[in-house]
């Protein structure tokens, strides 16, 4: 049953392709979560931060059209530059 | 200090210089996602310390086959950032809703250069359709949940996340094309 078996690999790789796409827009639920690491698994073409990196570059462009950067407080940095951190 | 030099490697070595640099490099961009996905100031500034924190101990994973370093700051970010947002509950308020047609080709930006990575994203953006485009803008930049992009715009969910999925994919796809990735800022 060849056709089947295709069908089955095609609807497990939209399914792995949404979680991701979700994971990188709205974030996933704990059993979501635990879902796709078990998808990922398997694959050998798809990596696990592929599409947060594509959003990310997304964003980025995004984000260079609407020119919103606001400049980072220099209190707030001093507080990561602690001798404590990193 | 140059823009394009490396800084992950080195900050997972350790290196303070590096740590400084960083800081200098990205804190904007961080903070800038920052107060996009919070409430408020105090909220906008746990958050950018978490992702920092997050960043020094998740350098060492830092791949520059596979993106820019901004890049990878930027996802590290938005990852944490969607997390904190989706433990509130809260919902950023629907905005007029985006035309399509209003992506332009990025200006160079300010603060950071517009990197390679943003720039084949935005490229191949625009090959969309305006739906798809509107779709992805809402989801990534804005920040919009698949359901209330789906309402929004009137369209079945299951729409929203194929255009999601497929969009994402094919900036993927354009982003693995590079033929040689810097590492460093661009």
């Amino acid at each position: 049953m060849p056709n089947r078996v295709g069908d089955s690999e095609v609807l497990a790789r939209d399914r792995l392709l949404d979680l991701l796409a979700a994971r990188a827009t709205e974030g996933l639920s704990a059993g979501e979560s635990s879902e796709l690491e078990l998808a990922l698994a398997g694959q050998r073409d798809l990596g696990a931060d592929d599409l947060d990196l594509a959003a990310a570059a997304v964003y980025l462009a995004y984000d260079a059209t609407c020119a919103k950067t606001e400049t980072m407080p220099e209190a707030l940095k001093l507080r990561i530059l602690r001798p404590d951190m990193p | 200090m140059s823009d394009r030099e490396p800084l992950l490697a080195r900050v997972a070595g350790g290196d303070q210089e590096a740590v400084n640099a960083c800081l200098n490099r990205f804190g904007n961009l961080v903070w800038s996602l920052a107060r996009r996905f919070t409430d408020s100031r105090g909220d906008a500034e746990d958050a950018v310390q978490e992702i920092f924190i997050d960043l020094w101990s998740s350098a060492a994973r830092y791949d520059g086959n596979k993106a820019s370093e901004t890049t990878f700051v930027a996802m590290l970010a938005r990852r944490r950032l969607i997390d904190r947002l989706r433990k509130s509950k809260r919902q950023p308020e629907m905005e007029e809703l985006s035309a399509a047609a209003d992506f332009q080709q990025p200006d160079l930006h300010p603060d950071i250069a517009l990197q390679d990575d943003a720039d084949r994203a935005a490229r191949l953006i625009r090959t969309l359709k305006p739906e798809q485009q509107q779709v992805i803008k809402l989801a990534v930049y804005e920040g919009h949940t698949h359901q209330s992009i789906a309402d929004a715009l009137q369209i079945p969910l299951g729409t929203v996340k194929t255009h999601l999925r497929r969009g994402l994919l094919k900036v993927r796809e354009a982003m693995l094309m590079s033929d040689a990735k810097s590492g460093g800022g661009l």
